[in-house]
């Protein structure tokens, strides 16, 4: 196809890009200095080694581990969303193996303030009712951990997969005495397993013996459950698929695109885009005993990852197919936590949020509680559903930045960035260098500053004060694109 | 300074067909000038009582007929409750149907069916109407195309089609200080210096365009575009301001939620929003019914009559397809609370404007309320008519969640409606 990987990205910008993507902040001014004086010929990786040893690595895959599972107000009510939280960032902050970690969710017994693992289970409820839906939990054990969406054959025959009705009820059988009992409002939730139950075909109206999607089925053991039995099909038999959705997963929040795309809908009519890349990547997950700082460390490290997004010098500039074949770096909105933690830093002015102390970050809030008109204008979702966040630019997220509190107070408080550099008397250009340093990691192009100071000038001469004049130039460095994305 | 924030047009262009509007679309909703047929959806949320609004059964047994009287409407033969007076004397100008459907008789599911006119189901989410049609035809005169009066709900969205075409929130306009979030300029920053901080921003932008093409730029700068023209426009600016309103004309559609958000849900049709979903609370009546309909239903009444009137007087009933409907209907049987519970075997619906004919009853229940008797009408064909009202193909098909999704499936759109 004659398609060319694009070079590799300047320090500076790759400094920005790993700091953003591995810990969800941005690299201080000072930060950036060090990492682009360094000399030696290995700081790419030292640095990637620094980023995942820091607990902003675990607090900020935390909020993408969140969306995967669903940890979601909407669902547990509130008071069982704090212990599922902190469960899930020990997983991250400690490496624990994803596959025991998979095994505890899948076989989850017991009080979930107790065992937290069982908040796995929580969005197959219907908070109505008050009841276990297994067709509603069925497709997420499939898409979380095998990337197979199993869910239209809930009502109908796949039309062209080799996956039918009596696929999604044989699935559908290892959770049928899978039971939930509310204690509370609902607040208190204990899962068990029960010796009897079965789910009924809906044409049939028969009910279903359990049996795995490849057709085999299983020899319970005395005392192990039906869950039990599909713990072990998913993690052992089928290890090797449940290590590739986990890794195309990841390789999605770097990229923006699965190898297989979307990214939890394998199947034999949506094949991976580079399969030996995806089956070594997942083997070497299975190697490193599925620890996810491994496949970040080798992610981070590729040349794939570090590709410049620069659009060539060529007529036509980018080519489609670019994308999709991985050979540069696409720009991408970063997500709200993200965004929020990043104005802060830049301003040094922090976030209020109702009822929890000051400092806190978007991304500690607890299942969405407290998230604010911003956050969800820019994307922080409700996680109702099983798909992925939508990072797409709206209307309503250029109004926000435009007229929102959130940007304006930061910009207008005295005692901001902008208080601090102004005491200290810097000239003009050294204060829009600072400001540029701290929101691009990179100075500001002599056509850059000479266009910020002309602005300057005029506002002094229109009668308006060096202060505002400032605020202004910062309102528009956060409003700015290359603010808002990573690239 | 390089690159002034102007209007560039090719970049918006490009903007454009991102956001799903093609040039030929685009051109083609030009031309039809203000002939474009616009929506508002009056939504009774927890859903409207069919008994006590424009379905009595006068004749049942006292715990299925409720407590309240019917009344003739200006349609002889025709009665409704007493509780919609207004409504009643207004027949003439509008279609009622007797005979809707669902299927699902919880409300998240059911807000889901009636939105999108698809059944919810566990694999995706669909797209409500206001999304597909905020896709399909695009913005108009620099305001957002779908918009939700007064808060957002999470069975009124995008769905699959994204957050691009989420509606866009107004707040209440009941409240006395209402004025809509992030939509005038930060106290103290007058147009001038907001003009400057644009060409300033522009500046700053100018350099990562030339750099990293991409559509999520694309896109950002089409946004941030439509929200300086919305903040800018007089005319966008006046649409969302209700005090515009003489006091006389929102006294006519009552100082309540449903009176003052029918009122902006007219203002915003009239400025060239294309869908508008307001949502009226509290019917929910799962105990004390009677009391509960008593005060609401008439805030619906007034306000429902006072929009009809309103939009007729200004000649925008022609254009804008007006719905109330809530997302099922209530038991035929009065429970042991004194209230009626979800009923989604047969509810009635009030449908005006866009060619609809007045003074017709479609579809008829059975002697307690419970079920259609004549002409069932389907969620489905309640899409199929919004589409075909809309000018909508509604055989189009989204590819975004792994299989083809009509954009209506299997609905027929209602014959009576188009005289």
């Amino acid at each position: 196809m004659g398609i060319q990987p694009y070079p590799l990205s300047s320090d500076r910008v790759f400094v920005r890009r790993a700091y953003l993507d591995a810990i969800g902040m941005l690299p201080t001014a000072e930060e950036t200095e060090a990492f682009v004086a360094d000399s030696r010929p290995d700081k790419r990786s030292r640095l990637i080694d620094d980023l995942l040893d820091r607990p902003d690595y675990a607090n900020h895959w935390l909020v993408k581990f969140e969306d995967w599972f669903r940890n979601s107000q909407y669902y547990s009510q509130g008071r069982t969303n704090g212990s599922y939280k902190r469960w899930l960032h020990d997983l991250i902050a400690e490496d624990r193996p994803y596959d025991e970690a998979a095994r505890e969710m899948l076989t989850a017994t017991g009080d979930t303030t107790v065992h937290p693992a069982g908040n796995f289970w929580h969005p197959a409820i219907d908070f109505m009712l008050k009841v276990f839906e297994v067709n509603k939990a069925t497709p997420t054990v499939t898409r979380l951990f095998l990337g197979q969406r199993i869910e239209c054959a809930e009502c109908h025959n796949h039309p062209l997969e080799n996956l039918t009705q009596d696929d999604f009820y044989g699935m559908a059988a290892f959770l049928a005495r899978t039971k939930v009992k509310h204690g509370y409002a609902q607040y208190r939730r204990v899962w068990y397993d029960t010796r009897e139950g079965e789910v009924m075909h809906p044409n049939k109206n028969v009910a279903v013996a359990p049996k795995f999607l490849d057709g085999t089925e299983p020899h319970l053991a005395p005392g192990q459950t039906r869950r039990e039995a599909l713990a072990d099909w998913i993690l052992e038999d089928q290890q090797l698929q449940f290590a590739r959705a986990t890794v195309n997963r990841v390789w999605y929040e770097y990229f923006r695109r699965g190898i297989v795309e979307p990214f939890d809908d394998f199947r034999s009519t949506n094949r991976a885009s580079h399969p030996e890349l995806l089956d070594e990547l997942a083997q070497y997950f299975i190697d490193s005993g599925f620890r996810f700082k491994a496949l970040h460390r080798l992610i981070l490290n590729s040349r794939t990852y570090q590709l410049s997004a620069h659009t060539p010098e060529r007529p036509g500039g980018q080519d489609p197919l670019e994308d999709m074949l991985f050979a540069r770096y696409v720009p991408r909105k970063v997500p709200s936590e993200v965004l929020l933690d990043a104005i802060v830093q830049v301003t040094g002015i922090h976030e209020d949020f109702k009822n929890y102390p000051d400092g806190t970050s978007p991304k500690d809030l607890v299942a969405s509680i407290g998230a604010t008109h911003f956050l969800t204008t820019f994307g922080t979702p409700r996680r109702d559903v099983l798909e992925a966040r939508s990072q797409a630019p709206s209307l309503a997220q250029a109004l926000n930045l435009m007229n929102g509190t959130e940007v304006e107070e930061k910009v207008r408080a005295e005692n901001n960035v902008l208080g601090e550099l102004l005491r200290q008397g810097l000239p003009d250009e050294q204060v829009v260098s600072e400001l540029y340093l701290r929101a691009y990691a990179r100075p500001p192009t002599s056509e850059e500053s000479e266009a910020i100071t002309a602005y300057v000038a005029g506002e002094a001469q229109a009668g308006r004060d060096r202060r505002r004049a400032f605020e202004n130039i910062l309102w528009a460095i956060l409003s700015s694109k290359e603010f808002e994305l990573n690239r | 300074m390089p690159a002034p924030f102007s209007r560039r047009d090719l970049l918006r262009l490009g903007g454009m067909a991102f956001a799903g509007l093609n040039l030929p679309k685009m051109l083609a909703a030009a031309s039809a000038g203000g002939k474009d047929v616009s929506c508002l959806i009056f939504f009774q949320t927890g859903g409207l009582c069919q008994h006590d609004s424009f379905d009595p059964k006068p004749e049942a047994p006292r715990e299925i007929r409720g407590s309240f009287k019917s009344i003739p409407t200006k349609v002889p033969g025709v009665h409704f409750s007493e509780l919609l007076p207004r409504s009643a004397d207004m027949l003439d100008r509008y279609s009622v149907i007797r005979s809707v459907f669902s299927k699902e008789a919880i409300h998240e599911k059911a807000k889901q069916y009636i939105f999108s006119g698809q059944r919810p189901n566990n694999a995706f989410k669909h797209p409500v109407y206001g999304s597909v049609v905020a896709k399909e035809l695009g913005p108009q005169n620099g305001l957002p195309p779908f918009v939700v009066i007064p808060n957002r709900d999470i069975c009124a969205d995008a769905g699959f089609l994204g957050a691009a075409y989420d509606p866009f929130i107004t707040g209440n306009p009941n409240k006395k200080e209402f004025s809509v979030q992030d939509l005038t300029l930060p106290t103290g920053v007058g147009l001038e210096e907001a003009e400057g901080r644009m060409r300033l921003l522009a500046s700053l932008d100018a350099r990562i365009e030339g750099l990293e093409q991409s559509g999520v730029i694309e896109s950002m700068d089409y946004f941030s575009q439509k929200a300086f023209d919305l903040v800018t426009s007089p005319a966008a600016k006046k649409a969302f301001n209700l005090n515009a309103e003489s006091d006389a004309l929102r006294d006519a559609y009552g100082r309540t939620t449903a009176g003052q958000g029918a009122l902006l849900g007219r203002r915003l049709i009239e400025a060239g929003v294309r869908l508008v979903t307001l949502f009226h609370g509290g019917y929910d009546t799962h105990s004390d019914n009677d009391k509960i309909n008593a005060k609401l239903y008439p805030e619906f009444d007034q306000a429902f009559a006072a929009l009809l009137e309103d939009m007729d007087q200004r000649g925008l009933l022609d254009s804008t397809l007006v719905l109330a409907l809530g997302e099922f209907g209530r038991t035929p049987k009065i429970n042991h609370s004194a209230g009626r519970d979800h009923w989604p075997g047969v509810f009635s619906i009030a449908v005006a404007g866009a060619g609809v004919p007045g003074g017709q009853v479609i579809g008829a229940t059975d002697a307690n309320g419970a079920y259609p008797t004549e002409r069932p009408i389907s969620i489905e064909d309640l899409g199929a008519t919004l589409y075909k009202k809309l000018g909508i193909d509604a055989t189009h098909e989204y590819h975004t969640v792994g299989r083809p999704v009509k954009i209506n499936d299997g609905g027929t759109p209602i014959r009576e409606l188009f005289a």
